[in-house]
């Protein structure tokens, strides 16, 4: 659909990812890509650079901290906006993802979907004014 | 070298009273002698005169009738009658010679020196006589008929009187000989009780107390010795009282020798150089030497504290160091990573405390060093905190699911639901809400009392972070209209070096539970107060407060009070027990004045010195 932006979801929790799916969706406003592991959502960027990434950190194999390595070393990636959205928030790991340039970082557990995707919307229309 | 002092009391007595008496005898001897003398001469003089006017008035007949022959016969008659008579001469009226007794001389003829012109005059003179002293006595007749003049022989009359002397010094030596004698027997009978008392002295000094002295007098000396017999008691008490503290000490050391030797941690002591003086079992075996091998040597030789690459800590980094000249107790924990170098070069993970040896007057005079190897320990607390995280996260995943899912139902993202499917929804997604907190809290508490949260100190300005963290619970606070005034003294605080996370942690809980216990429109004051080397934070409410007689259990895990739950059912019960965790672990306290329905007062403490550094591996957050 026309002016539908893509969010790659890079989520290793398939009850999250279902989620996340049916609440991007049901807003019509989201295409939505999913990739269970770091490796596969690079797969996925090679194909198709999204207009965001909702960056899992704690992931099987390539933790979510290489894979913002590998998307901030390379400069067709460098500038997708990245919101993290973990488990855990240690100050240590927060300043760590801001350092590699994260839009944003969602302690998941404290947050309601709802207000997770409010936080998309808001950043997405900023970039969008960017463009 | 005679000495004086070595000599017995008895004979010293006896000596000190013989020489008194030998002084005064030969004082007295020596002034009686001389009166004596001159009285007995004086005596003798007189009787001479007396001879001397008998003799005169005897032959005054004769002379009166002139019968000169008569006169000389009846001189030298009185003349061998008297031996002490050298001479007599009688002189007539006219002066001359006219009877003596000088055989070498005719009648009316004697030598010059005898002449005399006042005939007439009784007199007296001491004259020479053929080389010997002559006492003359010159006697007048009656009528003016003439002198008679009788010369005495000095020496009969010395003779006489050194006699007399003789005699007297006999009877002197004869007193000093008694005097001796009974001064004898008086030193015997006075020393007697001494002499017993020292004999009782010199068994007790061969430490038998179970003599007694002889009290054989009431005088001071029969004093003494009833004091002398006191006194061994007293010290018989003393000296078994003193037994059985030697006894005590002894069994005392014994035990601390066998609780030392068997103690499971490395135990050591140094001197103030730093010179290992006593060393355990546990200590030998964990740094791999003999104990010859480590008393004496400097700690350093033998006890290595390196870093986990094996280099060596410095001086100032020596928790020993740090005791002996800090006159503290210095400690290394688990967090600091530090580990023992064996002398066989093998490494260990330890924990060490050194406490500072002080004397009497607080002076330091060496330490006491505690060590352990702690690689089990530390392997145990590495999967505890594994397995909390691993856990926290394991639950917190699914919890989250459950959320959103539950979320989802009640938006209707999944078709339209009825008012009953909602309530029941809305009862999972609130309990899935406060498991999550739960399970945050949970993994909180668990760092916390795990000793391995990170701590960072920076200057904290705490009324900026007050401000922060009303912003950050504004929504809260503004849903019941409450107000947070905070009291500065003095104002402007002073920043206190502290980790902004945890202090951030334990003023949020406590407003939290005061935003939460308060009614509407209230109003929560946090104060801070400089009270000597601590700052004294209050946070006040004016909510329902806490009934006295659960007062005791409030910082209890999981406790909440009746009155909280009716208020609020679901309340975790962790948050006070976080708080108070983590102001101990500061080395502050924490209390609160309250009253039921009244509000509550929740204080703490905060050391000026601020928070030391602690390189652990994990944070507050969640």
């Amino acid at each position: 659909m026309d002016g539908q932006k893509t969010i790659l979801v890079v989520e290793d929790e398939e009850a999250l990812q279902e989620a996340i799916q049916t609440k991007l969706k049901g807003t019509g406003k989201y295409r939505v890509l999913f990739a269970l592991s770091a490796e596969e959502a690079l797969k996925i960027i090679t194909k198709e650079i999204p207009d965001l990434i909702w960056l899992d950190l704690l992931l099987p194999g390539m933790g979510g901290f290489q894979f913002l390595h590998q998307l901030r070393s390379a400069p067709q990636w460098k500038n997708i906006p990245v919101v993290v959205v973990s488990v855990s928030g240690t100050p240590e790991k927060i300043q760590r993802a801001f350092e590699l340039n994260v839009v944003d970082y969602i302690i998941k557990s404290q947050y309601r979907l709802e207000d997770i995707l409010k936080k998309l919307d808001d950043i997405l229309d900023d970039s969008g004014k960017l463009k | 070298m005679f000495q004086f002092r070595k000599i017995g009391l008895e004979a010293r007595m006896a000596l000190f009273v013989f020489c008194t008496i030998l002084a005064v005898l030969i004082f007295s001897t020596v002034f009686t002698r001389g009166v004596v003398s001159d009285t007995l001469t004086n005596e003798v003089f007189k009787d001479a005169a007396v001879s001397s006017n008998s003799i005169a008035n005897h032959i005054f007949e004769d002379v009166l009738s002139g019968n000169r022959e008569a006169v000389v016969s009846q001189l030298i008659e009185e003349k061998f009658s008297h031996t002490s008579i050298e001479y007599i001469i009688l002189i007539n009226e006219a002066g001359e010679a006219w009877a003596h007794t000088l055989t070498d001389y005719p009648l009316d003829t004697i030598p010059d020196y005898l002449k005399i012109s006042e005939g007439s005059a009784a007199s007296t003179r001491i004259i020479q006589v053929e080389g010997n002293d002559v006492y003359e006595i010159a006697t007048p007749l009656k009528f003016g008929r003439g002198v008679l003049k009788i010369g005495y022989k000095m020496g009969a009359i010395t003779a006489a009187t050194n006699k007399a002397l003789l005699t007297l010094l006999e009877v002197a030596v004869l007193e000093m000989i008694i005097s001796i004698i009974i001064v004898l027997l008086i030193t015997k009978v006075v020393t007697k009780p001494i002499v017993l008392l020292k004999n009782s002295i010199a068994e007790i000094s061969k430490g038998n107390l179970d003599v007694k002295a002889a009290v054989v007098s009431n005088d001071e000396i029969g004093e003494l010795a009833s004091v002398f017999n006191q006194m061994t008691v007293d010290l018989k008490k003393t000296r078994s009282g003193l037994e059985k503290q030697t006894k005590d000490l002894e069994a005392e050391s014994a035990r601390l020798q066998a609780v030392i030797s068997s103690m499971g941690e490395g135990l050591f002591v140094v001197d103030k150089a730093g010179q290992v003086i006593l060393v355990n079992n546990a200590a030998t075996r964990m740094v791999e030497a003999k104990s010859k091998e480590i008393i004496d040597k400097h700690f350093q030789q033998v006890f290595q504290f390196v870093r986990k690459d094996g280099t060596a800590l410095r001086d100032e980094e020596q928790m020993i160091m740090c005791a002996l000249t800090e006159k503290k107790v210095c400690e290394i924990n688990t967090e600091d990573d530090i580990y023992m170098k064996t002398t066989q070069g093998k490494l260990f993970p330890v924990f060490e405390v050194s406490t500072p040896l002080l004397n009497d007057v607080g002076e330091i005079i060496g330490a006491v060093v505690i060590f352990d190897d702690i690689s089990e320990r530390k392997k145990l607390d590495d999967s505890r905190i594994s397995f909390i995280s691993i856990a926290s996260h394991q639950l917190r995943t699914p919890l989250t699911s459950m959320r959103w899912f539950a979320e989802m139902l009640i938006a209707g993202d999944a078709g339209v639901i009825n008012d009953a499917q909602r309530k029941f929804v809305e009862r999972i997604y609130q309990g899935t809400d406060r498991m999550i907190g739960l399970v945050n809290l949970l993994l909180q508490i668990a760092r916390v009392e795990a000793g391995r949260v990170k701590i960072e100190p920076t200057p904290i300005n705490f009324n900026n972070l007050i401000r922060g963290l009303t912003v950050a619970m504004r929504v809260l606070l503004d849903g019941k209209s409450q107000k947070v005034e905070i009291m500065s003294d003095p104002d402007p605080f002073p920043a206190i070096l502290m980790d902004q996370e945890v202090v951030w942690q334990v003023f949020q809980n406590l407003i939290s539970n005061a935003n939460r216990y308060s009614p509407e429109k209230s109003t929560i004051t946090i104060s801070m107060v400089k009270k000597g080397p601590l700052a004294e934070f209050s946070v006040k409410d004016s909510g329902i407060g806490i009934p006295k007689d659960v007062q005791g259990r409030i910082f209890n895990k999981f406790f909440r009070a009746e009155n909280a739950l009716k208020l609020i059912p679901e309340g975790s019960g962790l948050g006070l027990s976080l708080v108070k965790s983590l102001v101990e672990e500061w080395g502050g306290n924490i209390w609160f004045e309250s009253d039921e329905g009244k509000g509550a007062t929740f204080f703490f403490t905060v050391p000026l010195t601020g928070m030391k550094s602690r390189k652990g591996d994990v944070t507050i957050s969640v």
